[in-house]
């Protein structure tokens, strides 16, 4: 009895932590929906607005096409990323001379700030001096402006994402390879399996799970996407990169309008959490 | 006992001395008389920030006052100080913002009003109210009551390479059609190595501040009489169409993706042939140590579609400082210290110096052999533009936030994409008015 008692004492502070920054916060967001705060009026007050905010993320046609816009770089960025993570780890997942160095050399992307990686990637796409825009010139004899249409807007912010964020698929699809055991692959060797069967029916069915969380993690973060796409097109042209991060950001710090821009985030927190809780309960079935 | 008697007396000793040198030194100088005070002021990346950054030294010599100025992209400024102020932050003393915020700031009581100190003669020493240029010092008062200094003012004008006029026989346009044949010469001539024309195209308030031209130029306006958007009349819409036609057509690669400093920089590199923007970038252009096309440049009014048009189509935007309420009496002083100082004529003047800063709101400044030797090229007619510039151009009530951005999004998808002009306007027009100006 007295050792449960001191057990609790020693839970408690990561409990209490744990309440400060994420409960408290999160039941302060929800009752923010529930209100119209705007920044720009009556100082910030409170004023109690029922499902008003609800309503309004429903009927407003900029929101709906934010949340298709995530969608189509959520698809686009995750489908690229794992088809070429898988591949990449697989060609890897060899000896050769200065494989080290190659395998270092591929994750550096993943340690730049998204930051960094966006300012740089829109200097390359810069139609009047971008690299990118040269070597299009070059081979095609066209002016390419990448950020400044409906579509390249898009594909660009998807290649910076598959520029950063394929070595983390790479990272976890190799080590997970590499912890395979070694007397499957010999026995699938003198069962005399090609290198492509090997690939195929024994080593992409083993390191599956590990895909499969990858594959979670990279979605989660894909759709959280929010500090490449602000500096490298704001959310533009027109909208067409305007995620509902974007756009809860602007309704937020543009249009001062806390109640609804918590709403958009509250709205997006729930539909990602249950997506993903419902595809955690799939794996798990695997 | 004696030797107590002795520490006591040249204590007291000390004490008047420090007192009376104190006192001597407040008569002498009374800006001195809070030194040893730190205040924050949050200003916009613009010349007369950078300014003052490199003035500072002689503000806080002269008053003893620790200035730290931070200064941050004016994107970003309005929605860093409307959460600060909302939160009675004390962070910053002061903040730099444009005057369209301030009926709103003093409903909220952001704030504080600075009369009390214009009186104060121990405060007032650097501020001269009557040296303001006085349409500008009317945009940081409400209601007969002072909340700010005028940091800096501008209009818009045409700037066009004179050169390449010349190359091609060419007029300064009075028109926008005029403009668009200008741009049109000079985009075919070069093989489309210079552009014809370069505007910002960057979706949000950056296409808004430079559509103005277009849509007031040819009769348009924001709001009408009940204070609705209307920006789908016939002649927003040729002018609309006209915006997306000139700069499709004769624009440089990457326009969409344009706001001020990536304008300016095409056009100091001599990649344009004309661009219309702030009276600001004159002085960039005339600046040698990053212009390509220093005496290149002709000034000229923006030019006008239609003889009865409701409002100018050139911009008049004044930019101030503004004290935190929510701080002490003590910090609110400091502030009004600095905030008169970094306006008073003397700092202007200096300024001219040391930044490509020509915005001057100080008559003594603007009017002095420095302004006219540095800025010469096109001081006469900036001064032109600011007195007939449009206090209207840009949209001013309390949601022009949302309403910029809003009409800047449908802007930069007729630009793109060139979609149903009218359909795009009537449909921002229709979101705006019904979610927006309820």
């Amino acid at each position: 009895m007295k050792k449960k008692k001191i057990y609790r004492a020693f839970i408690l502070p990561a409990i209490i932590t744990m309440v400060i920054i994420m409960i408290i916060p999160f039941l302060f967001a929800i009752y923010i929906t529930f209100h119209d705060v705007n920044l720009l009026e009556s100082g910030g007050a409170f004023f109690f607005a029922g499902i008003k905010n609800f309503k309004t993320f429903f009927t407003d046609k900029r929101a709906l096409n934010s949340v298709a816009t995530s969608v189509k770089f959520l698809v686009g960025a995750l489908t690229l990323e794992m088809f070429l993570g898988v591949a990449i780890s697989v060609f890897l997942d060899r000896k050769f001379p200065g494989k080290g160095i190659i395998r270092a050399l591929v994750i550096i992307p993943m340690f730049m700030t998204p930051v960094v990686s966006g300012l740089i990637w829109r200097a390359f796409f810069d139609p009047n001096a971008g690299i990118v825009s040269y070597l299009f010139k070059l081979i095609t004899h066209r002016q390419l402006d990448m950020l400044g249409t409906m579509s390249g807007a898009m594909w660009g912010i998807i290649i910076v994402d598959l520029w950063q964020w394929t070595p983390f698929v790479i990272l976890l699809v190799m080590a997970s390879l590499d912890s395979l055991p070694e007397e499957t692959i010999e026995a699938a060797k003198v069962e005399g399996a090609s290198e492509w069967q090997m690939i195929r029916h024994v080593k992409i069915p083993m390191v599956k799970p590990t895909i499969i969380m990858a594959a979670m993690l990279r979605a989660l973060e894909a759709l959280k996407a929010f500090d490449t796409i602000y500096v490298m097109t704001k959310g533009g042209p027109g909208s067409a990169t305007e995620t509902m991060n974007m756009y809860a950001y602007t309704v937020g710090f543009e249009f001062y309008r806390i109640g609804y821009a918590t709403t958009i985030s509250f709205i997006f927190t729930i539909v990602v959490s249950l997506g993903l809780s419902k595809l955690l309960q799939r794996t798990n079935a695997l | 006992m004696k030797r107590n008697l002795a520490f006591l007396l040249s204590a007291a000793m000390m004490v008047t001395s420090f007192a009376a040198s104190g006192a001597t030194a407040y008569a002498e100088a009374p800006e001195k008389a809070l030194a040893g005070t730190e205040i924050t002021v949050l200003c916009e990346g613009h010349a007369s920030s950078n300014a003052y950054e490199k003035l500072l030294p002689e503000f806080e010599e002269a008053t003893g006052i620790k200035v730290n100025l931070e200064i941050i992209p004016y994107e970003e400024l309005p929605q860093k100080v409307l959460l600060s102020f909302s939160q009675k932050s004390t962070d910053y003393d002061m903040i730099m913002n444009d005057s369209m915020y301030l009926q709103g700031y003093i409903a909220n009581d952001y704030i504080a009003p600075i009369d009390e100190y214009i009186a104060d003669d121990t405060l007032n020493m650097f501020y001269d109210k009557a040296d303001f240029v006085e349409s500008y010092e009317k945009t940081v008062e409400s209601d007969g009551v002072t909340y700010g200094f005028p940091v800096y003012g501008e209009s818009t004008f045409l700037m066009y390479r004179k050169d390449l006029f010349e190359k091609y026989g060419l007029e300064v346009p009075k028109t926008l059609t005029e403009m668009e044949e200008c741009a049109k010469t000079i985009y075919e001539g070069e093989n489309g190595e210079v552009a014809g024309i370069t505007l910002r195209g960057q979706q949000g308030v950056h296409v808004v501040y430079v559509y103005g031209a277009y849509l007031w130029g040819y009769g348009g306006h924001y709001f009408n009489e009940e204070g609705k958007l209307d920006i789908a009349t016939d002649e927003a819409v040729a002018g609309t169409e006209a915006f997306v036609r000139i700069l499709n057509s004769y624009g440089p690669a990457g326009f969409t993706n344009f706001g001020w400093q990536e304008n300016r920089l095409l056009f100091q590199q001599g990649k344009a042939g004309m661009t219309i923007d702030a009276t600001v970038n004159g002085a960039y252009c005339e600046d040698p140590s990053g212009s390509d096309i220093v005496g290149k440049v002709g000034y000229a009014p923006v030019p006008c579609e239609v003889e009865n048009a409701e409002g100018g189509n050139a911009s008049l935007t004044v930019h101030g400082f503004y004290i935190n309420n929510a701080i002490d009496d003590n910090q609110k002083k400091a502030a009004f210290l600095f905030g008169s100082w970094a306006t008073s004529a003397k700092t202007q003047e200096a300024s001219i110096g040391v930044e490509p800063h020509c915005g001057l709101t100080s008559k003594t400044a603007m009017y002095s052999d420095a302004f006219q030797a540095q800025y010469g090229a096109f001081a006469n007619d900036m001064i032109e533009a600011l007195a007939s510039g449009n206090p209207l151009y840009m949209p001013t009530i309390t949601e022009a936030n949302e309403v910029i951005n809003r009409v800047g999004t449908a802007l930069s998808s007729c630009l793109v994409n060139g979609s149903d002009i009218k359909q795009t306007l009537q449909d921002v027009c229709d979101d705006v008015n019904t979610n927006v100006l309820k």
